[in-house]
């Protein structure tokens, strides 16, 4: 090969080595901001409480709150931080730096009512073991050495202290400081081996600011949740499910704004309709200027099948509380107050996507508007919106009028407030006549277009089931009578609030965001 | 030698954090992170683009030992010997001096000491390298 074709190939090769090694390195180095919950491996597997703490400054976590708490305010998160541990009468460099590892737990295996007791210990990933246990010393010694299954604790002023590899484990009593030990030494399992554990951790915690989980089974199941009686009523009650089956929370800061979700793999039951990953197909006719906006689906499904389970109870519910019968009496009865057969047949309706939007024009609770949308079978619909309103024409005033292009039909109820309704593109809307007129007439990008709005979505972990979305800086400023100047730095940096509950890979869960602007 | 010493001194510490920080030692591999971590948050178009020319930069360290690496033992004709090698000195006293100007003159981190070494070394072969011209 010619000499300037092989340097030529060389240079090539050269390259393409530094492309292959510096993006080994960017994503390698990206990956390490996870945070393992390595305090975990150390807990009994039948703790009833678990609450993990990220103590790891550097992580993504930490770095996107103290760059939200700049946008709340916060001159300097970082050193406002040191500063409060100098105050406190630590030095961060040798009192708490040592502590910092990663992660840091706290947990409590079960709660004995017989005897007013709790066993548990405090597990903290440290950078530097040896020294964070001279720091116990410091404060809680002398030290008087133990030895259990050749590892080495320390009793000490009310507790006990044991450093495991990386890990130091403070407990108050010495049969916690023994059980993790056993843990360790691998003659009991872990909180980290338990399926229901690592599937909620999995689903949850890839990043957190904090995290807690909780086995109630674990936790009160001796003396409570074993009780016939009280676990015959959570039967009843339909909540032995979520009750029972261990559920987990977490806490977690992104670029944009903070994130929480609580997770349990409980079965969702007969809301499972309304809990599916989706799409809202509404949030197009809503106005940019909602501040609140609700949507869920499947309403009628999920009716049905809460009749279905649950209607003798509920019939017996009515007969004790009411002069009805049963809760199809009741319906009958409020459906002859509308001039249709039940009321039923209007829950019946929404068997599609179910919205409610909320704006108030001018920043005060008192211009407040708010409409319904539905998916819905327009002709039934219709049918029965016609029933209703042409029930005593004399009171109702119906009256049909054309709003860019398509009937609105206004009446007034029975305490003569006019409400209107409308059909736009398939589904109905429903509200006051200038708050359809408004849908109807819109022409602007819709909310679904807002950035506020698509921003708080982005930031969802989850796919979208039930949910209720706040223009926060619209509704704070409602508190103070629209007026932004008296709102705090804290209040105007806040943006966008979603909650929201989905059943996604098999886990229920609500999750939330709070968006934070500049 | 250069190169194995500038990748050694990469994955090795080279400055702890300041603040409350303080007990993190920082490594070229975690700074890379750090920064990357730090491009996640919406940032403007000149901070963002500070960020990944400090993150290009930290990585050329390892880019530059690499080649140091695969080029020392029979390539050093081509270009990239020279190149990587300087790019290591100059990453070497650019990386002291900001450690001596935060801590004064005292024993530097490992990493930082590795990556001295491999840019000195660099430096005492070049000056000592034979003279091929006639």
């Amino acid at each position: 090969m010619p000499k300037r074709t092989f340097g030529f190939a060389f240079t090539g090769i050269l390259v393409a080595v530094a492309t292959v090694v510096g993006g080994a390195i960017l994503f390698t180095s990206g990956k390490a901001s996870e945070v393992n919950l390595t305090t975990a491996s150390l807990v009994p597997a039948d703790a009833g409480i678990y609450f993990a703490l990220n103590t790891d400054l550097t992580s993504s976590q930490w770095v996107s709150t103290f760059r939200l708490a700049e946008r709340l305010g916060a001159d300097d998160p970082e050193d406002e931080l040191k500063n409060g541990a100098d105050d406190a009468g630590f030095d961060w460099e040798d009192d708490v730096a040592p502590f910092l590892g990663g992660n840091a737990a706290v947990y409590i295996q079960g709660i004995s009512i017989s005897d007013v007791s709790a066993q548990g210990a405090v597990i903290i990933r440290c950078n530097d073991p040896k020294k964070a246990l001279e720091v116990i010393e410091d404060n809680m010694g002398p030290f008087d050495d133990e030895d259990y299954k050749g590892v080495e604790y320390h009793a000490m002023f009310q507790g006990f202290v044991v450093v495991i590899g990386k890990h130091l484990v403070i407990a108050f009593d010495e049969e916690s400081v023994k059980s993790v030990i056993d843990v360790s030494k691998g003659d009991a399992k872990s909180l980290s081996s338990v399926s229901d554990f690592q599937k909620l951790r999995d689903e949850l915690t890839g990043n957190f600011l904090g995290f807690v989980y909780v086995s109630a089974q674990n936790l009160i199941g001796d003396f409570f949740l074993d009780d016939p009686v009280v676990k015959a009523a959570l039967t009843e009650a339909g909540a032995a499910d979520l009750i029972f089956q261990p559920a987990a929370w977490v806490i977690g800061a992104k670029s944009d704004g903070f994130e929480f979700q609580a997770a349990s793999v409980g079965k969702s039951g007969v809301i499972s309709p309304m809990l599916a990953p989706r799409q809202s197909k509404l949030v197009k006719y809503v106005p940019a200027d909602a501040a609140i906006f609700f949507s869920t689906v499947d309403i009628a499904e999920t009716w049905t099948r809460v009749m279905s389970e649950a209607r003798p109870e509920i019939d017996r519910a009515i007969r004790e509380q009411s002069e009805f019968d049963s809760l199809d009496e009741a319906l009958r009865d409020a459906g002859r107050e509308l001039n249709i057969e039940s009321l039923e047949d209007v829950i019946k309706l929404l068997e599609g996507e179910t919205t409610v939007a909320a704006w108030f024009p001018d920043g005060t609770q008192e211009s407040g508007e708010g409409v319904l949308i539905a998916e819905v079978d327009q002709q039934k619909a219709s049918d029965l919106l016609k029933a209703i309103t042409t029930k005593r024409p004399s009171v109702s005033r119906p009256r049909t009028e054309k709003v860019n292009g398509l009937d609105m039909t206004v009446f007034r109820d029975d305490s003569g407030d006019e409400a209107a309704y409308a059909f736009l593109e398939g589904n109905l809307v429903f509200g006051t006549p200038s708050s359809v007129t408004r849908v109807l007439k819109n022409n602007e990008p819709p909310l679904g277009a807002l950035k506020k709005y698509q921003q708080t979505v982005e930031q969802m972990p989850t796919g979208l089931g039930t949910y209720a979305w706040l223009n926060l800086s619209k509704v704070l400023r409602l508190a103070e009578g629209g007026i932004p100047a008296d709102l705090s730095a804290a209040e105007r940096a806040l943006s966008g609030f979603i909650i929201n509950g989905v059943n996604e890979r098999g886990v229920v869960r609500l999750s939330g965001i709070i968006t934070i602007q500049d | 030698m250069v190169g194995p010493l500038a990748i050694a001194g990469f994955f090795l510490p080279w400055a702890n954090g300041p603040g409350p920080f303080a007990a993190t030692e920082f490594t070229g591999f975690t700074l890379v992170g750090l920064a990357g971590r730090l491009q996640a948050l919406n940032l403007s178009v000149a901070e963002g683009g500070f960020l990944w020319a400090i993150r290009l930069a930290i990585l050329g360290v390892a880019v530059a030992g690499v080649w140091q690496v695969l080029l020392a033992p029979r390539h050093r004709a081509h270009l990239g010997y020279p190149l990587s090698g300087w790019y290591l000195a100059a990453a070497g006293v650019l990386c002291v001096g900001i450690g001596m100007m935060r801590s004064g003159l005292a024993v530097p981190p490992s990493g930082l000491a590795c990556l001295m070494g491999a840019s000195l070394s660099f430096v005492v072969a070049w000056v000592a390298r034979p003279d091929t011209s006639g």
